[in-house]
């Protein structure tokens, strides 16, 4: 049995990147566990809840791999509440809660041996980086087929991990093309709503692919529905979800749809899954 | 074992319980004009003749096990705290009747599983003991018999109190669970009883709760989806004012939030029928409108729990509801609309 008495461990932030303008800012914290352990065992897609001490807790998705090399706990957190907006305000050195990590994970085994295709919208790629990092990794990159990505954001001004992008491009099978909402002089990549890319852009296998979508609901969706009409089987195509929580673990009640509780049961769902359940998220 | 017990026997062993246990009895008290019938801490000796069975307590003993606002912690005690120590004695729970002892067994399912364990539930829980009670007749607007709940009988608590007007019958069912609790010691002076005669009471008694008007027809649970999509939900909870008190009352609502005090970490109820409840930080919110709230309070008791508890519904059918309810919104009608929709679908029930 599994006792969770609801309290953080302390974690330090060791780095604070501001990724985006000013507009939508997006930072990308860094953390560790300042209680000997630096870092704690997880799975690409499960998400940990953070304490801002003296303002409270948010759920985030890790945007980091569980690889060997993964020395450091990694999310992206967009200023939009109270927490967030506390979040932002603190510094290198300072101080943080974690618990966690929560929820289920992203089917390797499932994905494994097979190709795999990303599409994002915004800040929908932080939780997708945990798979990403981890399909793209030297150790495990034969584990898995072709990578193709399709990044959407708002502007070049919002894109997110420009630091990472020249290592994605440059692994070894994979394509990473990037999608803007409105043309801008100087941008030479893609110009529109992802949906509409996805069958000119991405090479969209029906078989021995698995798709790997997150990003705002609305385009979830739009994504999803252009996906399966290109003939994609709805078990093959996943995304995870964002839900109001307070406990992590299945109890407080506010993640719930229908039956299931996003923060035990999900973030991860197959659009097979979602298709089951209740229309309420 | 069946032990009779007159008033005073009752006072006698209750006063002799007090010296261990922190009793909690149900009493008549006065909150400005009205009187209501409230679960409190037995003080003095003297308050043992005050204690009341004959209604319905106001309000479950829910607030005993999962308080209405709790201090946790302090948010910086880390993962391995253990909670507090309210108290060295144990406490005793006097005239639970089946419907709150019904809500207690499912709030051990959801805060003591196998996968998770709910460190602060869990200590007050262990650190209780219950003695039921059974009813004589039915409370006002309750309905605890067509979710399977036994109002006269309950053999889920280790000893059960039966009223007889002359005196009580206290029975004990399960020594196993009154170890370590050093009761049986004190009940070997009283008089032992024949069954039979416990037994007349409660045929009798039980004569009183046939007339139940309404009925629950579908098994649980409700089909999630079809519930969901096919009940005019607007219509039939269009009066609702979100006031919440149902969600307080209820024995079963568990769901809660965490709240702040500089670096104190607490927990408070919380209810599915506020929007902020599932409003998100961007302003998104599942849950807009009144009427998908309300299905959300409905379809947790009557479809997601029994689906995540093995048939076990999440309504104990005490009726508090329906009493505290300010626009007479009764969940009975709406599940008797919630059935006619389903049946018109051609659904069975527990077939999802």
């Amino acid at each position: 049995m599994k006792v969770d008495n609801y309290l953080p461990r302390e974690a330090e932030i060791t780095k604070v990147v501001q990724e985006t303008g000013i507009n939508l800012n997006i930072k990308t914290f860094h953390l560790r566990f300042t209680d000997g352990e630096a870092m704690m065992e997880f799975q690409p897609g499960q998400f940990l809840m953070l304490t801002v001490y003296g303002v409270g807790e948010a759920p985030f998705g890790l945007a980091c791999a569980p690889t060997t090399d993964c020395q450091e706990i990694i999310i992206s957190v967009k200023e939009t509440g109270k927490v967030t907006s506390a979040l932002h305000e603190l510094q290198e050195g300072d101080s943080v809660g974690i618990r966690g990590p929560y929820g289920n994970s992203f089917p390797l085994e499932k994905t494994s041996g097979k190709d795999v295709v990303f599409i994002s919208g915004g800040i929908g790629l932080a939780p997708l980086r945990s798979l990403i990092d981890y399909v793209l990794h030297p150790d495990l990159r034969q584990d898995f087929g072709r990578v193709q990505m399709l990044q959407a954001f708002r502007s070049p001004e919002d894109m997110l991990y420009d630091y990472e992008q020249q290592r994605w491009e440059n692994s070894p099978g994979t394509t990473v093309k990037y999608t803007i909402d409105r043309p801008c002089e100087g941008w030479e990549h893609c110009v529109g709503f992802p949906h509409d890319l996805i069958d000119e852009e991405l090479d969209c296998q029906t078989e021995d692919t698995v798709y790997y979508t997150c990003g705002p609901p609305i385009m979830i969706k739009a994504v999803t529905n252009e996906l399966v009409n290109l003939g994609i089987d709805p078990e093959d195509i996943i995304t995870t979800l964002e839900m109001r929580m307070s406990c992590g673990l299945g109890k407080c009640g506010k993640c719930n749809i229908g039956h299931r509780y996003v923060c035990k049961d999900g973030p991860v769902y197959s659009y097979k899954e979602l298709l089951e359940m209740p229309d309420e998220f | 074992m069946i032990k009779k017990l007159t008033a005073q026997d009752l006072k006698e062993l209750l006063g002799e319980l007090r010296q261990k246990f922190l009793v909690i009895a149900p009493f008549r008290v006065k909150q400005g004009r009205l009187t209501k019938v409230l679960y409190q801490p037995v003080k003095t000796n003297d308050q043992l003749s005050s204690i009341y069975f004959k209604e319905q307590p106001d309000a479950s003993p829910k607030e005993y096990f999962l308080p209405r606002d709790d201090r946790l912690a302090e948010e910086t005690a880390g993962a391995d705290c253990q909670p507090e120590e309210w108290s060295d004695n144990p406490r005793l729970f006097l005239g639970v009747r089946s419907c709150d002892i019904a809500g207690i067994e499912l709030f051990d399912d959801v805060f003591i599983e196998n996968d998770f364990v709910d460190p602060f539930y869990q200590r007050r829980r262990e650190n209780s003991l219950i003695i039921g009670y059974s009813c004589q007749e039915p409370a006002d607007n309750s309905f605890c018999q067509e979710v399977g709940i036994d109002p006269l009988e309950n053999e889920n608590v280790p000893l059960m109190l039966y009223d007889a007007g002359e005196g009580f019958y206290l029975k004990v069912q399960d020594q196993e669970l009154l170890k370590g609790f050093e009761i049986l010691d004190m009940l070997q002076e009283l008089p032992e009883a024949e069954s039979s005669e416990l037994e007349e009471i409660v045929t009798e008694n039980r004569k009183n709760f046939s007339g139940d008007e309404f009925s629950l027809e579908l098994e649980l649970p409700f089909p999630e989806k079809e519930a969901f999509t096919s009940v005019d939900w607007e219509e039939a909870t269009a009066s609702c004012l979100g006031c919440g008190v149902c969600t307080f009352y209820c024995p079963t609502c568990f769901c809660f939030k965490f709240f702040w005090e500089e670096i104190e970490k607490n927990r408070a109820w919380d209810s599915c029928m506020f929007s902020l409840f599932t409003a998100h930080a961007s302003g998104h919110n599942p849950r807009e409108r009144q009427d998908q709230r309300w299905r959300q309070r409905l379809l947790h008791k009557f479809s997601y729990h029994p689906t995540n508890y093995q048939g076990s519904p999440g309504c104990v059918g005490c009726g508090r509801c329906v009493s505290k309810c300010p626009v007479n919104l009764d969940i009975r009608k709406v599940l008797n609309r919630v059935e006619k929709t389903l049946a018109g679908e051609g659904v069975k029930g527990n077939e999802s």
